[in-house]
């Protein structure tokens, strides 16, 4: 084999070598917000499972306690999902690719999880999770998390976070803003 | 000579056949994901048509359940506020499951097996909208029976099931919002 083959061949290895690791580094953030509407759709049916056991005539109270378990379960996990994508965001912006890819994979994971526990395969771990739930606030993750439809630049995730908060805070306290007249009197 | 010449065209023969048996391995390991995101798509499609379904069945049901509740009822502002919500997630419900089924449609006539994942990956999301809009309608129909039944003790249940879910169904229309604005950026440069 010429000196100029072997070169040649150990240029193409190297390259592919090259577009291996940039393919594998890339996180597709597509999937994983697909991941994190998934575990959305899937609290919902837990919700509207809970719903027809509440509602059943007569009602059966050991399937309506495990109903609301299981919704508790994948609320849990829906939050947990949301604090791993923000987590996840944090290392891209860091540049630390292996580490985002990791936490996407964790992401898809927990939506697995989400779909065990709507069909009652709730392991210790997972209730822990929905367990260390602290007192409904507002905020991502919780009922006061008005989505950004109109695609406003936050800036960043954490200026994003900071407004829904505040605005969240301020729904779940009650306080309507007061009426104010047109022109004072 | 001509064993030499041989010899050294087997040896290349064999090369060529494990560089065609590897990449015909690696086209196939390759097509798995994608084949996996389009089983995903199908999946959701189907489930979200039986949700859609029995969300019209509720309806249904529903129109029949409203005139059992008095009109003075205290409990009627409740009712005509979760009315308004199952109108308005129905008409999600509906838009979504005809959007996913038009990006199903494209899936096998994608110029790219990439393409193909991104229509995969939109219907998908967009098929969860319309199950999780689905889902909602329900649940309110559900209130609307509780009510009519003079079902007061599981009415707290649901209002917290009815409140989860519209906010769970709301997230799950901003990240198919934020997977259409990813996929589009990805062709927009």
């Amino acid at each position: 084999m010429t000196k100029l083959t072997k070169i040649t061949l150990s240029s193409f290895c190297l390259t592919g070598m090259l577009c291996a690791t940039m393919a594998s580094a890339q996180v597709d953030q597509a999937a994983v917000a697909a991941d994190l509407g998934s575990i959305n759709n899937i609290s919902t049916q837990a919700s509207n499972a809970l719903t027809k056991e509440a509602n059943a005539k007569p009602v059966d109270t050991e399937a309506l306690a495990e109903a609301q378990k299981r919704s508790e379960a994948i609320s849990g996990l829906a939050e947990q999902a949301k604090s791993l994508a923000a987590t996840m965001l944090s290392q891209l912006a860091n540049g630390n690719e292996d580490a985002a890819q990791a936490t996407a994979d964790e992401i898809k994971a927990t939506v697995g999880k989400a779909k065990d526990a709507l069909q009652g395969v709730i392991p210790q771990e997972v209730m822990d999770v929905a367990n260390s739930k602290g007192e409904s606030v507002s905020g991502p993750g919780f009922p006061f998390d008005p989505p950004n439809m109109y695609d406003v630049p936050w800036q960043s995730q954490e200026m994003q976070a900071f407004y829904q908060n505040y605005f969240g805070t301020l729904w779940m306290s009650g306080v309507n803003p007061p009426d104010l007249e047109a022109t004072p009197e | 000579m001509n064993k030499h010449s041989m010899t050294i065209g087997l040896v290349f023969a064999v090369l060529a056949s494990g560089v065609t048996a590897h990449s015909t391995f690696a086209k196939e390991a390759a097509a798995s994901p994608a084949s996996s995101i389009v089983a995903e798509a199908n999946a959701a499609l189907a489930a979200a048509e039986v949700e859609v379904e029995q969300a019209r069945l509720a309806i249904e049901a529903g129109k029949e359940l409203i005139t059992q509740i008095p009109e003075d009822s205290p409990l009627m502002p409740g009712v005509a506020q979760v009315i308004q919500s199952a109108s308005d997630n129905w008409k999600i419900a509906v838009d979504s499951l005809k959007g996913a089924k038009e990006s199903a449609s494209k899936i096998a006539t994608a110029s790219s097996q990439s393409i193909a994942n991104d229509y995969a990956l939109l219907s998908k999301t967009n098929a969860g909208v319309a199950q999780s809009g689905a889902s909602v309608v329900q649940i309110a129909i559900s209130y609307i029976d509780a009510v009519a039944n003079n079902n007061t003790e599981s009415l707290d249940i649901i209002r917290t099931a009815m409140q989860d879910a519209l906010a769970a169904s709301s997230q799950v229309q901003f990240y198919y919002e934020r997977v259409k604005t990813l996929i589009a950026q990805k062709y927009s440069k």
